[in-house]
């Protein structure tokens, strides 16, 4: 969805903002549910060997109406629906579904998505779709404090069976954990533990909006990194080079540290602080070039990069292992080659680049602020992006040799993970000949300051004579 | 910048606008001095290139810290800064205890660059200015040597100080201080000062004024220049040289600059109450009264009133004297203060003044280290300063009053090599320019570098009569044999000095002492950056408030880069103060906790070399807060107790009792187990520590960098104490984890490694 | 009945008597020794005399005692150093207004005193020894001058360590250095009184270029340092004597001695090559012969240059390790 932006007046803007927002939130369609629609077999699996807690369900539609179904609706509880930070549905073919938001009368507290069918599906026909769901903060630390040494203990509570408008035949639900320490889980029959799994499962004909805790209770030492906030700066140049800075602030959102850190004890072992990171990878695209890693103290110069063939592997280290509930900062930079990025017909620009890039394995953040600078006298630019995000009001951006300043693209957007690696694109007009005014610029200054040595030189500024009548 | 070179000598006045040869050498001078600005520059650079673009050392990181405040609040909301977060709880007025001219330098630059749209981080303006200010420093030594002697001369002391090590010590990158800029200043001041005496003109002296005016807002040094002029002016008079333009250009001067220099809060009355500036004033009565009896004996110039005029001179400087010592002694005036007193009776700092005696930067000077800072110079400038006198004149007065009071001040004191530096230059370029402006007399230019081209032109004066000299050129001077020699040693002289400036510069000055760097026997490098491991932890992991004790050395970098709260900093006004925490860190823990909880310290921070060898660490110091603490608490701490019977310094099983169980020694030791063989070794005093596997019931270890360089431990509140303590055995759960494996084997490989020591720059004494 | 009465009734009676012996006999003793103090301020003591006030109870003073050898027979030239700075501790607690009666100076001399000296098994002189109020000398009892010196300011501090006197130690101002200035400055003023008719020798630019050249190398050479520090003339080890410090944190005086020549040998190199090329003023020559001692002498000036810096840097080569250059000489 892309809408016109003339980039004069800030009013204007806003206005059209707004409706941009209304635009990518419609809000305004209410739909029912339709009796006609069962849900034959639903397999669910719900990964929380991360610190995310990623469900993924296949979900067998059948049709036992009279009409073709064109959509249909998938429900979240509103228990989870503040910590869903990604949903996508994808069909038989792997092919990526419409969805938008909507409400349903009655059902206030459920939040419900319309998922619009490729092709009708015909009565009394089943079709197969895929429900990708991703959540954050769903896993509690419990104890909510470890000490140094101790082993992180997470508790997942969610929902045993599928949650759904719809009557549901049959249904299966694993549990992947990765690891066998499990203090505790809901057992209800038939349930099996297979190592690092639990299987639920199948359960027969569970009637709409049913609900049912299940709570798990394992060891998770995975890093449990939350970046908190991370400023993306994106500078364009067309002289061949994009620039890009991120800001970023991580924190370790596991069990807090309790008691001394000992350095004795964490030297000694390699069990010592399991729960404390010391270490990750940062993944940045195969063409960045002299990347930097530093704090506002200056280099950081634990780290080390590695070039693959299609991504700039880096081994971050902060300045101090990570344990719970510590903090770090950095700012990480690197460069881009822009005719990978960077496309033009005239004096048409088109750039296409990641709203977000990768931080972490299996990362989430909370809050993402990403800004383009495109370089000075470009105009008339649109914005496209991929999904719903909070565009901020434009500004200007004042750099070396600049005179107006250069047009600032600012938008944001919170709860953001790995799933929202997706380009944005963004079209503006650039006339080729504003290439020329800076080097003109610093012929220019540089001619006058020599002429005016010259003249100071050549003439004679004193008011009396007799200084160099002393001379020679 | 060529542009702003360009325009200077051009205002010299020996210079025919339209003469051609002027042209040429102004050209020369132009090139030579540009040069010698990008050497000098470029020689300075060592530690940005070896490590980064980072300020170093302590008191850069106060200047740093405060100029980015400025830069943030503006100027007036500097001046009236309170800084809560250093002296707690007592707090500092920092507006009124900085010399502001650093700050308000590199804050212009800052200003000026960003109403270009520069944006270049204050931070790098303030790591670059040192560097950038020696070609400055060289452009005033140039104009000085110039006034002095010769434009040849001049060039060759710009090249000179641009690269000695004695300057360069205090001007590396990232060394952002005072020294930095007010060398400048001083060497601008003097030159000056040359102008308005000859020419006695009120706009050079204005200008003096005024150039003092940015030396006294800069450094503490100014009081040199007010007691060094005043002394030219004095001894002008003994020797009878008063003439109208002295007498103007000093009183002009002396006005001008006493309202200007109180001007600066931190100066402020001190001017006209403190003995260190008495003697401005004195002569300035002095020379009134001089300036009256000569006009009385102009106005009946017979011989009788000669003797008049010498007695009525001798009784003026006499009342003068008198005077001054009177008000000393009503109190009126301030006498002198323990720092410049310190200079003139060299043991007394040792006694009453322990902060000052335990900086190693305020213990005198040994010829090698004069050596090391001048080299060559050290042994060329008696020449400069032997021709200054032989044909003396009103300004070769004060450059040898210049050299005679600045060899004796670094004599004393190593800090004031830097003094010294200048004029040393100055007059070794003079003795080096007339030995080669002589050997090069006639020969052409193909053999003789620049300096021929001076000689034949700035010597334009003397022009003619070298004519007629051409005639038995041959018989004459060191003949054709020797000269070739001559040029030819001096050349290898001058190389050396340059090859030597550049090593020392590299090797012992451009540490930043917050990054170390340690090199294995295979010659590779291994960076330690623990103190902003350590300082970054404290920014990012304790509360917005949190208060760390420290000794004083660290006080600023923790301000700076930790921005946390201190108690006590480089900045040592409060001896008391500091003596307290002294004596916290001499005490037992109970003791100390005492303290800490009444001066109610979060944390305490500690530097433990003990792990790599770092030389400069607590442990090393600890003597001197020992000494300092006593002088306040002579009841609870005795320097005796932290010996051996046999009165040596030790930490191992012979160590005194008191030593082995004082705080220090104890956040020191505390689980110190690594380190290599045997396990626990202290590799700075090769020692295995006394006193081991104690526990700590007041602290608990908070965070240790990853060489156990900086070791932080947070004081317990008061229902921490007595909980039951599970050792840390029964809380381990046995798991494997793949994150530590890796990294940790990395971490043994370099445990193992052979012991690496690290000199710690700027250590104190022990 | 009674009789207990009477028994205790006797007892405290004997009690309060002894009590009270004690007490007079302790005044008494006060009583002489502040006698003696009013006399001298250091009360010699003799074996009985120290038995008496210093070894036997009872006491509620504590007594600082110096055990020293003055006779000049014994050779002792400390001891009258530490005599001078005791008596004057003594004097300025004696004549101050913290002086109490809890605190008395004595002294012992070995000639009238040896066997106390063996009593104590002191074998050497001179000691300062603290003998507290109650109970028996520590070992810090016992002042060591090697740590704390042997100036009055010194022993008053461990005087204030030991008994909690605070003693401000008063030095009768020291006028030699006034007198020594006041008689220069006479002489000098009563010189150029006689040669006033011709005062031009002031004049004589050489004799200050000199002077200040003289200053310059005493400086440069560390003359400050030796002056601080009083390092040793050489250093002696027993395969034969060390001139030259080997760590550029100290010097010898010798060493130092060494360095000013060399310095100057430098500079005087230098002014004979100017000199020899006309110097400064460029003075012409007038015959042959002056021309070629002119040439020799330019010459001998270059080697002096060339030789004795090399040399320095030699020096400073072998002083500083890792130092990488040198010139002629390694």
């Amino acid at each position: 969805m892309s809408i016109e932006l003339p980039a004069k007046s800030k009013m204007r803007i806003f206005v059209v903002f707004l409706l941009f927002i209304s635009a990518i939130c419609g809000s305004t369609n209410v739909d029912t549910i339709s009796g006609e629609v069962k849900i034959k077999n639903v397999d669910r699996i719900i990964d929380c060997s991360s610190q995310l807690v990623k469900t993924t369900s296949k979900i067998t539609l059948e049709n036992t109406g009279k009409a073709p179904l064109k959509n249909f609706l998938l429900a979240v509880e509103s228990s989870v629906k503040d910590n869903l930070s990604f949903l996508g549905v994808k069909d038989s073919n792997n092919k990526d579904l419409r969805l938008s938001e909507t409400v349903v009368k009655g059902y206030g507290d459920v939040r419900f998505y319309r998922v619009d069918l490729k092709d009708p599906l015909n009565v009394g026909s089943t079709a197969v779709v895929v429900a990708e769901a991703v959540l954050t903060k769903a896993l509690q630390p419990y104890p909510t404090a470890i000490t140094q040494q101790e082993d992180q203990l997470v508790k997942f509570i969610g929902n045993l069976y599928f949650f759904s408008p719809y009557h549901v035949t049959s249904q299966k639900t694993n549990v992947i954990l990765n690891t066998k320490t499990i203090e505790s889980f809901t057992k209800v029959k038939p349930f099996s533990q297979l190592d690092g799994t639990l299987v639920y499962g199948a359960y027969a004909n569970i009637g709409p909006f049913t609900e049912k805790e299940l709570s798990v209770h394992f060891k998770n030492n995975s890093p449990f990194l939350t970046v908190s906030r991370i400023e993306r700066l994106i500078e364009v140049s067309h002289w061949g080079n994009i620039a890009i800075e991120e800001k970023i602030e991580i924190e370790h959102t596991g069990a807090k540290l309790k008691g001394p850190f000992s350095r004795y004890d964490y030297q000694q072992d390699h069990h010592s602080g399991p729960a404390s990171v010391r270490s990750y990878k940062t993944f940045l695209p195969a063409s960045a070039a002299d990347v930097y890693y530093r704090d506002t103290n200056g280099n950081i110069s634990t780290s080390n990069m590695k070039v693959k063939k299609d991504s700039v592997e880096l081994d971050l280290r902060p300045r101090y292992p990570l344990f719970g509930g510590w903090k770090t900062h950095y700012t990480l930079g690197y460069n881009v080659p822009s005719y990978e990025y960077l496309y033009h017909s005239g004096n048409e620009y088109l750039l296409k680049m990641r709203v977000i890039d990768h931080v972490v394995d299996d990362m989430q953040v909370d809050e993402l602020v990403t800004k383009v600078i495109l370089p000075e006298g470009a105009h008339s630019i649109k914005a496209n992006f991929p999904y719903p995000l909070t565009r901020l009001p434009d500004t200007l951006h004042y750099t070396y040799l600049d005179t107006q300043g250069r047009p600032v693209i600012t938008f944001t957007k919170r709860n953001v993970v790995e799933n929202h690696i997706q380009d944005f694109q963004l079209r503006y007009t650039f006339p080729t000949i504003f290439m020329l005014r800076e080097p003109l610029l610093v012929v220019a200054s540089l001619y006058t300051l020599f002429l005016c040595v010259i003249i100071y030189v050549r003439l004679d500024f004193s008011i009396h004579k007799e200084a160099h009548v002393k001379a020679n | 910048m060529p542009a702003t070179i360009a325009a200077k000598p051009v205002n010299g006045p020996d210079q025919g606008i339209f003469h051609n040869t002027a042209g040429f050498s102004t050209l020369i001078t132009v090139t030579v001095l540009t040069l010698a600005w990008l050497a000098g520059f470029a020689s300075r650079l060592f530690a940005v290139i070896r490590f980064e673009s980072i300020i170093h050392e302590f008191d850069p990181w106060f200047n740093y810290r405060s100029t980015a405040y400025m830069v943030e609040h503006g100027f007036y909301n500097f001046l009236n800064w309170f800084d809560e977060r250093a002296w707690y709880p007592l707090g500092r007025i920092v507006g009124g205890t900085v010399y502001p001219g650093l700050m308000l330098t590199s804050g212009t630059i800052h200003w000026f660059l960003h109403a270009l749209n520069i944006p270049i981080h204050i931070r790098d303006i303030c790591v670059f200015l040192a560097p950038v200010f020696s070609g400055l420093t060289a452009i005033a030594t140039y104009l000085l040597t110039s006034e002095l002697w010769s434009r040849g001369a001049g060039l060759f002391a710009a090249c000179f100080i641009a690269i000695v090590p004695g300057y360069s010590s205090r001007s590396v990158a990232g060394s952002y201080d005072n020294e930095g800029i007010a060398i400048f200043a001083l060497q601008f001041t003097y030159y000056l000062w040359l102008k308005s005496v000859k020419s006695g003109s009120v706009f050079w002296s204005v200008c003096t004024a005024l150039s003092y005016f940015y030396m006294v807002s800069a450094w503490g040094g100014y009081v040199f220049i007010i007691n060094l002029i005043p002394l030219h002016v004095f001894v002008l008079l003994i020797m009878g040289r008063f003439s109208q333009r002295l007498f103007v250009s000093y009183t002009v001067f002396y006005i001008i600059g006493l309202v200007f220099s109180m001007q600066i809060p931190f100066v402020g009355f001190q001017p006209i109450r403190t003995s260190e500036h008495m003697a401005a004033s004195g002569v300035f009565a002095l020379l009134m009264a001089v300036g009256a009896l000569k006009y009385l004996h102009s106005l009946n110039p017979k011989g009788e009133w000669k003797q008049l005029l010498i007695l009525g001179t001798i009784v003026a400087a006499g009342a003068v004297f008198l005077a001054v010592v009177a008000l000393t002694y009503m109190g009126i005036i301030a006498p002198w203060s323990g720092r410049f007193y310190s200079l003139w009776d060299t043991g007394y700092a040792k006694i009453h003044i322990p902060i000052i005696a335990s900086v190693s930067e305020h213990q005198p000077t040994t010829w090698s280290s004069f050596f090391f800072d001048l080299h060559v110079l050290v042994c060329t400038f008696p020449v400069g300063l032997w021709y200054c006198i032989k044909n003396i004149n009103d300004e070769r007065v004060f450059v040898a009053l210049y050299a005679l009071s600045a060899v004796y001040f670094a004599g004393v004191m190593v800090r004031l090599m830097l003094t010294l530096t200048p004029v040393v230059c100055v007059l070794a370029g003079i003795a080096f320019s007339i030995i080669l402006e002589l050997v090069l007399k006639e020969e052409d230019t193909t053999q003789a570098p620049i300096e021929t081209e001076e000689v034949k032109n700035d010597k334009s004066g003397k022009a003619k009569k070298r004519v007629q000299e051409t005639v038995q050129a041959q018989d004459q001077g060191p003949g054709l044999y020797a000269r070739p020699g001559t040029v030819i040693a001096f050349m290898i002289l001058l190389m050396l000095f340059s090859v030597h400036c550049t090593w020392a510069t590299s090797n012992a000055y451009s540490s930043p002492s917050i990054v170390l760097a340690s090199y294995g026997n295979d010659g590779s490098r291994r960076i330690l950056d623990d103190f902003r491991e350590a300082y970054g932890w404290l920014s990012q992991n304790t509360a917005e408030d949190a208060r760390i004790m420290s000794w004083w050395d660290y006080g600023y970098q923790i301000a700076g880069m930790g921005n946390r709260t201190t108690l006590v900093d480089n900045n040592t006004w409060n001896n008391s103060h500091i003596a307290l925490v002294g004596k916290a860190m001499a005490s037992n823990e109970t003791a100390a906790y005492e303290i800490m909880s009444m001066l109610d310290v979060d944390y305490v921070l500690v530097i433990f070399g003990g792990a790599i060898g770092y030389s400069g660490d607590d442990i090393n110091k600890f003597i001197w807060m020992v000494r300092i603490a006593e002088g306040e608490h002579p009841k609870d701490i005795h320097e005796a107790d932290y010996f051996t019977e046999r009165g040596e310094y030790r930490i191992d099983a012979e160590g005194s009792k008191t030593m082995l169980n004082c705080l220090m020694y104890k956040l020191s030791y505390y689980r110190y187990d690594s380190g290599g063989s045997p396990p626990g070794y202290d590799r700075t005093r090769n020692a295995l520590p006394g006193n081991r596997g104690f526990k700590l019931t007041y602290l608990e270890e908070s965070y240790t960098t990853e060489h156990w360089l900086v070791r932080i431990y947070r004081v317990k509140k008061r229902d921490e104490f007595n909980r039951p303590r599970v050792p840390l055995a029964k809380r381990t759960i046995p798991t494997s984890n793949s994150i530590s494996k890796k990294t940790s084997k990395r971490r043994k490989g370099l445990l193992k490694n052979k012991p690496t020591v690290v000199k710690g720059k700027k250590m104190r004494l022990e | 009945m009674k009789l207990i009465l009477l028994l205790l009734l006797c007892i405290t009676l004997t009690y309060t008597n002894t009590n009270a012996q004690s007490r007079a006999k302790l005044d008494d003793k006060i009583q002489h020794l502040t006698d003696f103090t009013a006399k001298t301020s250091i009360i010699p003591l003799n074996v009985n005399r120290f038995k008496e006030y210093v070894k036997s109870p009872p006491r509620d003073y504590s007594f600082i005692v110096m055990f020293t050898a003055m006779a000049p027979s014994r050779r002792c030239a400390i001891c009258q150093h530490v005599f001078d700075e005791y008596l004057l501790v003594a004097n300025s607690f004696r004549y101050s207004q913290s002086y109490t009666n809890k605190l008395f100076f004595g002294m012992v001399d070995f000639d009238d005193g040896s066997d106390i000296f063996q009593m104590l098994r002191l074998n050497t002189a001179p000691v300062i020894m603290h003998f507290p109020a109650k109970g028996k000398p520590k070992p810090a009892d016992s002042m060591d001058f090697e740590r704390a010196g042997i100036h009055a300011e010194a022993i008053a501090k461990w005087i204030n360590d030991r008994t909690d006197v605070q003693i401000k130690v008063f030095r009768p101002p020291n006028y030699s250095g006034a007198v020594a200035f006041t008689l220069l400055a006479v002489l000098v003023a009563s010189f150029f009184y006689m040669r006033r008719n011709n005062l031009e020798f002031l004049y004589n630019k050489q004799m200050w270029a000199v002077a200040a050249l003289f200053f310059c190398f005493a400086m440069v050479s560390g003359q400050m340092w030796n002056q601080i520090r009083g390092p040793p003339f050489y250093h002696r080890t027993k395969n034969g004597p060390v001139y030259i410090n080997s760590g550029s944190h100290g010097q010898f005086v010798l060493e130092s001695y060494i360095v000013a020549a060399l310095n100057a040998a430098v500079v005087v190199g230098m002014i004979l090559m100017i000199e020899a090329s006309g110097g400064v003023k460029g003075t012409e020559v007038k015959t042959a012969q002056e021309g070629k001692k002119r040439r020799f002498q330019s010459a001998v000036g270059l080697l002096l240059v060339c030789v004795f810096f090399s040399l320095l840097l030699s020096v400073f080569r072998s002083k500083t390790q890792g130092y990488p250059y040198s010139f002629l000489f390694k």
